[in-house]
């Protein structure tokens, strides 16, 4: 079967699951997102039946690839997505209130909330394996606009409202930039396919200068996206403002699809010597200021969500240095860490947010006493999130470290171990929080049978990639970061 | 010799993980039973260790090896070598009693079940420390002795001190590991091995690197703060608010060990440098001095041994510090002796504790008489502590003063703080050991559970050990220190330990220390309020400098935070513009600057629009209303569109022309019903903006100056120019790319479209059902009477524009726009409210997107490649004349529709939904 079924597989469910809702709504929306759920599982499972090869050669393979970074990071969106799609299932009083208000009658705009999902999914999947450009800005537009509606979805919450502004009008201008950017590429190599670049770009010695204002433009643009200093002023606000699985989504899946991107789009660039000269000094401050920046902020946070904006802000710093590392199995490696860890850590967030009200940090005192499993699971997330060792998240930042000291950024190293250590100061407010706050009542604390099992392996996969790391390398297999195929190198760009 | 395997060690180790998990459940019940239970596997193990001692004094060491990370050479390498083999006798045979002893004193507390589940959980991650080949593998077992201290310290965490001093040991050792990371990678770059055993068998070739202070600094730093050395000794003492049990193992016995075992670890490499030596001396010195000085202020028991612990670390690490084997000898020794009497000490404080309620020596007294086998262990464990013969304490300390007479450098000073700091110590033993259990008037009254055996057993056996090793001291000495000190010096020595060295010097030393001692101890009534008022004469202590600290950096970082992220989207949108300005200006400046720029004939027309854009833009900038500001965005949106006419892309320009009447129309929609707010934006933050806008528009200026010699490759659309005829039957280049050759982009477009559209809608439905339309009519006779006759034909070139579109300028997203301006138009007439939603706008949408999805099913049919335009033949149209007639056509149907559709809906929704109640919007927030 060739690849590229799976998207439009996914876009097919999702319409599908539009169409049903619009004509026979379901009394239980939750029926959607199982639905959604499900589906996707069953393309998660065809990633591994899939056959790269099989691309058509002429219409689909000039633009889109299937190589293993693209298969892994499709995975990743997948499994992304279905944790999303529980989570709002568990999620859904609060969703229903935050959409239709007080009177609980009307049930319009809930069954959105699990639909947009998969047509952001099906984005992240085409983004994962966009080899042209224009199709690449496509389907981070398709990503980008769904996220844009997901945001702004509790509509009676004022919160919600405010960042779903401050993201559409922010996420515009770096929309802008993007494009631009692009224009400017191609201005001067008259390509829009990667793998033409890659094989251009390195050697050139004409057009710097445009080739420098296209890759920085971009740069700043998908700066935006991942949440990179001093681009990153929306994700403080949208996280804290956005529904809780939306901010998991954002966190996540957007983060890491916009990672695999900057990295693809990077690569080119970074191995021309002359763009290079000027790329990685600019690279080292955004990657320096964001870790300060992302670190240093969480110092003062309180309410959970901030923190973990702060936190991915800082990931994001050190997802950047990996980059800058040139060791994309470990930046991959990285991603898969962090979604498992930062899903646990949302779970947590929405299951406490909806019985205590709130996503303070102090709703989450005593919660060793009110329910020690969940305590324990967000303890291993707070720890891997930190970077302690035999978790997942410490073989992500000493890759990255390592990865530094060896390309010799040792600046870098000086700014990213203090930030590191930091970090162990605010992920363990958490922990102390739950361990030593006493609770404003001993209620046990009830979690879904659905919540359990979705935290039961979020955490495992955590501690099982923290033990034994080879099981995410392992679908990596270091190939390269821009898929060059050798029959389309050459062609020319001609449909 | 082959190396004896370990397996026994490793499957120890995974039984630990076992028990963590295990002997927790058994602990919430019956937390005694699960003390002497669980510590079997520890003694085993401490057995089986005690059975490779002989091999390891041959010099054969137990080895165990398996994968990991691969791909960053990462391996499990454990590697049981002499210090390797000291440390986990202590780790185990201490862990073993410890377990015993905890279990019984944490009986019925809650903190049993934790304390089972943590302190397993260390000795594992303190057995990987000692055999850890690894840099890596030997820092994550580090670390995971920070991460369950920090657990354990936090048991007692209804007391807030408690909480406080687990906060800064975690930030201290925390901080401090992540040196130690850094320093190891650094020393694995630079000396090309991250195996200890490598890196010890290359002896001091790392000193000659450049790198060899920044990893040196790294590694002590990691080192000092997991040993508590001055000045990041005061999380020691805060620690003990840990129970007793945790401090007797954690912070007398092993963890505080493990930073001295790295530096004997890397003594082969660095123990012979200057700047090794004098830094261990300095900082060894100060802590082993300001130790004692502070254990002579104390009275509460375990605070005195913390501060007598901190001493003894800052002895062993003064003692690695003097570069000889003597001196290694004496250390090592001392790291055995001093984990023998301070862990039977703790134990003995926690039961005295434990009888009595309190830990204040100046309350304790007459213990011997109700608790007779305890203050038989104490009085040993002090005597061995204040180094009387014939214990091994006595044996450690002629070494000791050995070691420090023949010191190289400074030998006087070095033996004189050597010796104030023994005396101290026996001072101490004496306070610890003996006092509690003279007997000074009546008899007290004690808890009975003091008597259990479980409590008394550890103590016991330590004491008897400290004993037996005194009048034994070979069994010790032969074979596992030999094996240890000839592995740190790197060469094999015979360590020879025996009680008598006849009369000389160091004896004098010795007997004087304890003469001292015994006068401090006498007078320490009078000596402690000395102390205390000269400490208080010290500007600050060290845990408040760390928590003022702390607070400042919290504080700091609030501020910072605030400044930055003050919740502002105006601000945020000028950072990100100054931003990309600043990356623009830095992409010029640092390639040379502006280039030589051709000058070409100067036309004068498209520099007119020029100055028209600019000119709306100044204006849209000082107008002061919105709908003024949004005509003048307007006027830019129209001079674009020009200067895409003049520049020959007439095509592009209509879209340009009709995407922006569309949004003016839009615009005014939405803006008619906005509440007015005067004064929205002050003159001062206009110039803010106008400035900030000028920055970003030079900077993008800039940009294209510099590029302007970029040579152009040949452009991608002579390509299409000459393939759109033959392949795609149509003259219309921009249509044919957009129906054809990307169809598949444009497919993805109007999908994006469509989803835009629904957000909108779903964003806007239910608010309220006030209509608005009746608001914001435009019903004046006149307009009424040319819409009623522009729109029709408005719509009816929409639909010629559709058509002809393939060949002539046109297709079907531009008509679709002029389409829906008409409709917008004719909606702007109908003052009456119309309450039905809009149901034709879905229609249209969910139409024209099937209409593009169908259009692939003939490329489909013909197995030619997907969305490929499939030709029917010639069809003759109206308006459009002949014109081949192919799938393409009915995509851009589709389009067409969608266009039409997402319009639609916007505007009804806009039109049909109530106010949005935006007074209460956010303030700032960090």
């Amino acid at each position: 079967m060739s690849p590229h079924y799976l998207e439009i597989f996914v876009i097919g469910l999702a319409l599908t699951l539009l169409m049903a809702d619009a004509f026979f709504p379901a009394r239980e929306k939750r029926v959607i997102a199982w639905i959604g759920a499900s589906g996707l599982a069953i393309v998660f499972g065809l990633l591994f039946v899939v056959d790269p090869a099989a691309l058509p050669p002429d219409t689909i393979a000039p633009y889109y690839s299937a190589d293993p970074h693209a298969l892994f990071f499709k995975g990743l969106a997948l499994i992304a997505t279905i944790f999303v799609l529980l989570l709002g299932c568990d999620f859904m009083p609060v969703l229903r209130r935050g959409i239709n208000g007080a009177d609980n009658d009307r049930k319009g705009g809930v069954a959105e909330s699990f639909i947009l999902p998969l047509f952001a999914c099906a984005g992240m999947m085409w983004m994962a394996s966009a080899t042209d450009l224009i199709f690449l800005f496509l389907s981070l537009e398709l990503v980008t606009i769904s996220f844009y509606v997901l945001v702004a979805s509790m509509r009676r919450q004022v919160g919600s409202l405010e960042a779903g502004v401050k993201y559409l009008l922010l996420g515009a201008l770096s929309t802008g930039m993007l494009v631009y950017g692009i224009t400017w590429v191609f201005g001067a190599t008259g390509m829009t396919k990667m793998s033409q670049l890659a094989v251009a770009v390195p050697g050139m010695t004409d057009n710097i200068a445009a080739l420098t204002f296209g890759s920085m433009l971009v740069l700043a643009a998908l700066a935006f996206k991942v949440g990179l200093f001093p681009f990153h002023s929306w994700i403080p606000d949208v996280y804290q403002g956005a529904p809780t699985p939306v901010t998991a989504f954002l966190a996540v899946a957007s983060k890491a699809a916009a990672v695999l991107v900057l990295a693809r789009f990077l690569d080119p660039f970074l191995n021309n010597p002359e763009i290079a000269a000027k790329l990685i000094p600019v690279l080292g401050v955004i990657s320096g200021a964001t870790l300060l920046f992302g670190n240093l902020g969480a110092l003062g946070q309180y309410n959970f969500k901030r923190l973990m904006a702060y936190s991915s802000i800082a990931h994001a710093g050190f997802l950047l240095l990996g980059i800058l590392g040139r060791d994309f199995t470990l930046v991959s490696f990285y991603l898969g860490a962090y979604v498992c860890m930062t899903l646990a850590a949302f779970f947590a967030i929405s299951i406490v947010r909806r019985s205590v009200g709130r996503d303070d940090l102090s709703a989450f005192n005593g919660l060793a006493r009110r329910n020690p499993a969940l305590a324990f699971t967000l303890v291993v997330s707070a720890a891997s999130l930190a970077g302690v060792p035999l978790t997942a998240g410490f073989i992500g930042k000493f890759g990255v470290l390592m990865g530094a000291v060896n390309a010799g950024y040792w600046p870098l190293v000086a700014v990213a171990v203090p930030a590191a250590a930091v970090g162990f100061y605010y992920y363990f407010k958490i922990v102390r929080h739950m361990f030593w706050e006493k609770p404003d009542d001993l209620e046990p604390l009830p979690v879904g049978r659905l919540s359990t099992t979705a935290l039961a392996l979020l955490t495992a996969g955590t501690l099982v990639l923290g033990f034994y790391p080879r099981l995410l390398e392992r679908a990596i297999q270091d190939a390269p970061i821009v898929p060059i195929p050798a029959a389309t190198a050459n062609t020319a760009d001609t449909p | 010799m082959d190396q004896p395997p370990m397996e026994m060690y490793v499957a120890g180790m995974i039984a630990l993980v076992f028990g963590a998990a295990f002997w927790p459940l058994l602990a919430r019940r019956r937390a005694d039973l699960a003390g002497w239970f669980s510590a079997a596997v520890p003694a085993g193990m401490f057995f089986w260790l005690l059975g490779q001692v002989p091999e390891a004094g041959q010099g054969v060491f137990a080895s165990w090896s398996a994968d990991w990370v691969p791909a960053m050479g990462v391996g499990i390498d454990f590697l049981l070598d002499g210090p390797g083999l000291l440390l986990s006798l202590l780790v185990t045979g201490i862990g073993a009693l410890i377990l015993i002893y905890g279990g019984c004193y944490l009986k019925g507390s809650p903190q049993a079940a934790p304390f089972f589940c943590f302190i397993h959980l260390f000795m594992l991650a303190m057995l990987g420390v000692a055999c850890s080949d690894h840099f890596i593998v030997f820092f994550v077992f580090w670390e995971l002795t920070s991460v369950a201290s920090y657990l354990l310290i936090g048991l007692g965490h209804a007391q807030i001190e408690a909480r406080k001093a687990a906060l800064r040991a975690l930030v201290v050792t925390g901080a401090g590991g992540l040196a130690l990371l850094a320093g190891l990678i650094l020393l694995g770059e630079a000396s090309g091995t991250y195996r200890f055993s490598e890196l010890q068998a290359q002896g001091g070739a790392i000193v000659e690197h450049a790198k060899f202070l920044p990893i040196l600094v790294l590694v002590l730093l990691g080192t000092f703060t997991k040993s508590a050395q001055f000045p990041f000794h005061f999380w020691l003492p805060g620690a003990m608010a840990a129970p007793t049990p945790v401090s007797a193992y954690l912070h007398s016995a092993t963890m505080v060990k493990a930073g001295v075992f790295l530096l004997a670890k890397l003594y082969p490499v660095f123990g012979q440098t200057e700047e090794w030596r004098t830094t261990l001396m300095i900082f060894g010195s100060l802590t082993m001095l300001l130790g004692s000085l502070l254990a002579l202020a104390q009275t509460d028991l375990k605070r005195l041994l913390a501060y007598s612990t901190m001493s003894a670390l800052g002895t062993l690490v003064l003692l690695l510090g003097l570069g000889t084997t003597l001196a290694v000898e004496a250390a090592m020794v001392f790291l055995v002796v001093h984990a023998l009497y301070k862990a039977a000490l703790f134990m003995a404080a926690g039961v005295v504790d434990k009888a009595t309620g309190t830990r204040d020596i100046t309350r304790l007294s007459g213990l011997g008489a109700p608790l007779p086998l305890l203050a038989v262990a104490a009085v040993l464990a002090a005597f061995s502590m204040s180094g009387l013969p014939p214990f091994i304490g006595f044996i450690g300390k002629e070494l000791l003063y050995e070691a420090q007479v023949s010191a190289s450098s400074y030998a006087m000073l070095i033996t004189f703080a050597g010796f104030a700091a023994s005396a101290v110590n026996v001072a101490v033993a004496f306070k610890v050991g003996v006092a509690p259990f003279r007997r000074r008037g009546e008899v007290p009254k004690i808890n009975p559970k003091a008597r259990q055996l479980s409590l008394l057993a550890g103590p016991m056996l330590l004491a008897l050990a400290g004993t037996l090793a005194g009048l034994f001291p070979d069994l010790l000495g032969r074979n596992l220190l030999a094996a240890a000190v000839s592995d740190v010096v790197g060469e094999p020595v015979e360590v020879k330990l025996k009680l008598w060295h006849g009369f000389n010097m160091v004896l004098a030393l010795s007997m004087v220390t304890v003469a001292v001692g015994w006068a401090l101890y006498a007078k320490r009534e009078r000596i402690r309020p000395l102390i205390v008022i000269l400490l208080e004469r010290f500007p600050a202590r060290a845990n408040e400098i760390f928590d003022a600290g702390l607070q400042r950096v919290l504080a700091r970082s609030e501020k910072v935070t605030l400044a930055i992220q003050h919740g502002n989207l105006r601000g945020y949108i000028v950072m990100m513009l100054l931003s990309l300005a600043a990356l623009l200006f830095v992409a010029v400046f640092s390639g040379g600057g502006l280039g030589e720029m051709e000058a070409g004939p100067l036309r004068m027309v498209p520099v007119g629009v020029g100055i028209l854009i600019m000119a709306a833009a100044v204006a849209a900038v000082r107008s002061n209303g919105r709908l003024s500001a949004m005509l003048a965005f307007g006027v830019v949106g129209f001079g674009v569109a020009m200067l895409y006419a003049l520049f020959g892309a007439p095509d592009l320009a209509l879209t340009q022309v009709l995407v922006e009447a569309l949004t003016l129309g839009l615009f005014a929609f939405v803006l008619r019903r906005m509440p007015l707010i005067r004064n929205h934006s002050s003159k001062r933050r206009r110039r803010v903006d106008f400035a900030v806008a000028a920055a970003a528009g030079a900077a993008v200026t800039l940009a294209m100056l510099a590029a302007l010699g970029t040579k152009q490759p040949p452009p991608v659309s002579d390509e299409m120019v000459r393939m759109s005829v033959p392949d795609a039957y149509g003259r219309n280049i921009v249509n044919v790319i957009l129906v054809d050759f990307r169809a598949m982009d444009t497919l993805g477009e109007i999908c994006v479209l469509a989803i835009a559209a629904l957000g909108v809608a779903g964003l806007l439905l239910g608010f309220g059902t006030h209509n608005r339309q009746a608001d914001v009519a435009v019903a004046t006779p006149i307009y009424r009477a040319a819409v009623s006759w522009i729109v029709p034909l408005l719509i009816f070139i929409s639909v010629v524009i559709l058509l002809r579109g393939h060949n002539e300028p046109g297709g079907g997203f531009i008509g679709g726009l002029l389409g829906a301006a008409g409709l917008v138009l004719w909606r702007l007439t109908r003052g009456e409210s119309v309450r039905r939603p809009t149901w034709w706008s879905p229609l249209l949408i969910g139409g024209g997107l099937a209409a593009a999805v169908l259009s692939m099913v003939p490329s489909l049919l013909a197995r030619a490649p997907f969305m490929q335009g499939q030709w029917f033949g010639e069809v003759w149209l109206p308006l459009a004349g002949k014109v081949k007639f192919g799938s393409t056509f009915i995509f851009d149907v589709g389009v067409f529709l969608v266009v039409v559709g997402v319009t639609q809906l916007v505007l009804a929704r806009v039109l049909q939904s109530s106010e949005i109640d935006v007074s209460k919007s956010l303030g700032r927030r960090s």
